[in-house]
């Protein structure tokens, strides 16, 4: 897998990561990306209040 | 946010038999649920009478032609759950709560509208998205189902049926911004 086409599975993978669907060790692997991750940090900035609704 | 007031009538919660078929036929599926949202079988079984307690109360709102009831007890579920971890992050658990031969005495009350208007809202919201986004968005968030038991079911990978859970949430925040949703 490249890292590009890994970055776009790990954005993707947002939505199950904010409605709190990964296990532990993708939720571990979406929350060391998303630091690193400005992009990312803005979508699960706007995710966050929909999946808490 | 304002959702216009249903008056249709759903039978099958207006007498406590109805509520009866209604957790025959949905109960098994709402404890598994509220059993991996909570952790704790008490408080999974709490939970699933909360739920249809809520259910019960809100029957003349309950409008068969916007959702399965279904859908409707999962969008109730989702904030009956939500309510418990609030609760407990807030207060100990202390709700005392009653079986369905209770339900016969309690009138209409109003206690619960806020929850209620959230499980509209969100109803409502998913009703506006396009058809692969909703489904997904409901069989993976309101029914909690896994997502290999969806994507076998859709016959897609789970990497499309992750694609369509993250822009369909997407698509649903532009929806609850239509809707004047505040958070």
């Amino acid at each position: 897998v490249s890292e590009s086409s890994s970055r776009h599975e790990l954005r993707l993978a947002l939505g199950a990561y904010v409605l709190g669907q990964l296990d532990e060790v993708e939720a571990a692997e979406v929350s060391r990306h998303v630091e690193s991750c400005s992009q990312c940090r803005a979508e699960l900035a706007e995710l966050t209040p929909v999946a808490l609704l | 946010m304002v959702l216009g007031r249903r008056s249709t009538r759903t039978p099958s919660l207006s007498r406590e038999e109805g509520v009866r078929e209604a957790y025959a036929a949905h109960g098994a599926e709402l404890y598994r649920y509220t059993l991996r949202g909570l952790g704790d079988t008490g408080a999974a079984e709490d939970a699933v009478q909360e739920i249809f307690l809520r259910a019960w109360r809100a029957r003349e709102r309950y409008d068969s032609s916007t959702a399965s009831l279904r859908v409707w007890l999962f969008a109730i579920a989702r904030n009956v759950v939500s309510d418990q971890h609030r609760a407990r992050s807030a207060r100990p658990w202390a709700r005392n709560l009653v079986d369905t031969a209770t339900l016969e005495v309690l009138g209409e009350t109003s206690d619960s509208m806020d929850e209620l208007m959230r499980g509209w809202v969100v109803e409502e919201a998913l009703r506006r998205l396009g058809e692969e986004h909703r489904r997904a968005l409901v069989e993976t968030y309101l029914a909690d189902r896994p997502y290999a038991e969806v994507a076998e079911e859709l016959g897609i990978p789970v990497s499309t049926l992750r694609s369509r859970v993250f822009y369909g949430l997407k698509a649903l925040r532009v929806v609850l911004e239509e809707m004047e949703v505040t958070w």
